[in-house]
């Protein structure tokens, strides 16, 4: 049952710390792709 | 804590933000059907795995997750890992996601009509819409019930809640369609990945990672931390239920509309792999974070109480004043982008797939562009309006987490097993894939009239039966149609 504990207690910080990471890391890159998704919708609507 | 005026505040202050982003902003870039469902495919890779989390991150799945947590202890993480192989199995292989991303698909229907026939679409359409609301339908009524638990909003208001909830999502869904989804997200998941971490850091600061376990340990005993007990083939987590998630998870990632939608709006198969490939990383967070929120719950409170109420009140009994409304805000972003983006999924199968097909039958033609988007925007407030009287009247029964997967698979075993064998298996015939669907829908409709303790019992097992039957139906099925009619002129466009 001990073996169960540890690997339980790992796998939660292992899930907290990646998700936090993957978060931040997301929210920074995506502002870029957003400005690019807009600019090629942009374009599209000045063409039609 | 109670809700103060600071916390309320600033929900407001969101709701205003997230109103006009998405309605005054967006109207402007929705031109045909193919912006609205799809962002005439401009997304990149991490605003799709953004949206894609937002999509699939609900105060619903905070709720099943945390009431698995609350009732079954530590062993109940094991539910986290089924998704997580899935998806690493789908983006790193490709395998069944990279030929339908090739086809340029807006809807697996669609699929259907071109490898086997509109028929097939049709049934198929039908099957996703019934099993896709159903699923859907319970959200607003646990949603509301939550959110009135938080706020402290009397429960007989719950009603007013819900409309309230779903009024918001409606305005900006049927205005901006999956543009508008896709930016909203963008705010939504700053506040959603917020929340997530503050809740699992503070709670384990407030109760203590020694007293969470001992608290399991003392009143669940062994099988509160061993999902393996008794045994690996009797345990509640054992084989059985790891082979029906494992299965389930990948039909989940092939064809549910919500996420699949996601992989047909980014911009290459290449980008719609790298999606799936990290979804994984951030799925195993999605279900550990919530599970153990439910786990901090049971330490918490040492005097039982609802299931489905444990989460909200812990999250009010230990949350600061402030940041609650932090918080809130953020579980109401959740529960937006998904309501959104399941709104959008499933009114796209009902109009493209089931009233499209039934005005080309009758008329000979596609319906106009313009009609399409119209058709689709009144089915979106037919579906709200379902899923109200549904969250009204429905009782659940069992875990929610189960009643969830269960009207997923009245069409996710037939669909499974249909794109896969129809795309690797050159025999697989039309009949084979109405038979499949038709016997993989018989166990979860079974589960969905059966007992609450027969429910608990025969999960798992109705759960891979479901797949068993229609990989069945479609070997059978297709082996006898070539048997009479060996000529593929049926399927011939495909």
């Amino acid at each position: 049952m001990s073996a169960w504990i540890i690997f339980w207690g790992l796998v939660v910080l292992f899930s907290l710390l990646s998700f936090t990471y993957m978060s931040v890391k997301i929210l920074i890159k995506s502002i870029a792709e957003l400005k690019s998704m807009f600019g090629a919708l942009e374009e599209k609507r000045k063409a039609s | 804590m109670t809700f103060t005026a600071v916390d309320i505040s600033i929900v407001a202050l969101y709701i205003v933000l997230i109103f006009y982003s998405g309605t005054l902003i967006m109207n402007k870039y929705i031109g045909g059907i193919g912006d609205y469902l799809v962002a005439d495919r401009t997304m990149g890779f991490h605003l799709g795995l953004l949206s894609m989390m937002c999509t699939e991150i609900g105060m619903i799945t905070y709720i099943y997750y945390a009431e698995l947590g609350y009732k079954a202890g530590l062993a109940s993480l094991i539910i986290a890992f089924p998704p997580m192989i899935a998806y690493f199995f789908l983006g790193r292989t490709g395998f069944i996601i990279k030929p339908l991303l090739e086809m340029k698909i807006m809807t697996i229907p669609e699929y259907f009509s071109k490898r086997f026939s509109k028929g097939v679409r049709f049934y198929v359409g039908i099957l996703m819409a019934v099993g896709g609301i159903l699923n859907f339908g319970v959200f607003p009524g646990v949603e509301a019930k939550f959110i009135n638990t938080v706020t402290g909003i009397p429960q007989h208001y719950v009603l007013l809640t819900m409309i309230v909830l779903l009024t918001l999502v409606l305005i900006y869904t049927l205005v901006g369609g999956m543009v508008s989804i896709i930016l909203t997200n963008y705010l939504q998941y700053a506040l959603l990945s917020f929340g997530m971490i503050f809740i699992t850091a503070y709670g384990v600061y407030v109760i203590g990672w020694g007293n969470i376990v001992d608290s399991v340990i003392t009143r669940m005993g062994e099988k509160g931390v061993n999902p393996f007990f008794p045994s690996l083939f009797k345990g509640e987590f054992g084989v059985g239920f790891i082979i029906w998630q494992l299965l389930m998870w990948t039909a989940v990632l092939v064809a549910w509309q919500a996420i699949s939608m996601r992989l047909f709006s980014s911009k290459d198969s290449k980008t719609g792999m790298k999606i799936y490939s990290w979804s994984g990383l951030m799925f195993l967070s999605r279900a550990i974070l919530p599970i153990f929120w439910g786990i901090m719950a049971f330490a918490y409170f040492s005097e039982p109480v609802g299931s489905l109420d444990a989460l909200p009140l812990l999250i009010k009994a230990i949350i600061p004043s402030g940041i609650l409304g932090l918080i809130f805000a953020g579980l109401l972003a959740a529960s937006m982008s998904t309501y959104a983006s399941y709104l959008l999924s499933w009114s796209s199968i009902v109009s493209q797939d089931i009233i499209g097909s039934i005005i080309k039958f009758i008329t000979g033609k596609e319906a106009s562009a313009k009609n399409q988007l119209i058709i689709s925007r009144l089915t979106v407030a037919a579906v709200m309006i379902f899923i109200i009287w549904w969250s009204l009247f429905h009782k659940l029964e069992g875990y929610l987490y189960f009643y969830l997967q269960m009207t997923g698979m009245l069409f996710l075993p037939g669909t499974l097993i249909s794109i896969g064998l129809g795309i690797y298996w050159k025999k697989s015939r039309t009949a084979g894939a109405y038979l499949a669907f038709t016997l993989g829908a018989l166990p979860p409709l079974l589960y969905l009239f059966i007992s609450e303790n027969l429910k608990n019992a025969w999960a798992s097992r109705i759960g891979w039966g479901g797949f068993l039957l229609a990989f069945i139906g479609m070997v059978v099925g297709s082996l006898v149609q070539n048997m009479i009619s060996p000529k593929n002129t049926e399927e011939a466009a495909s």
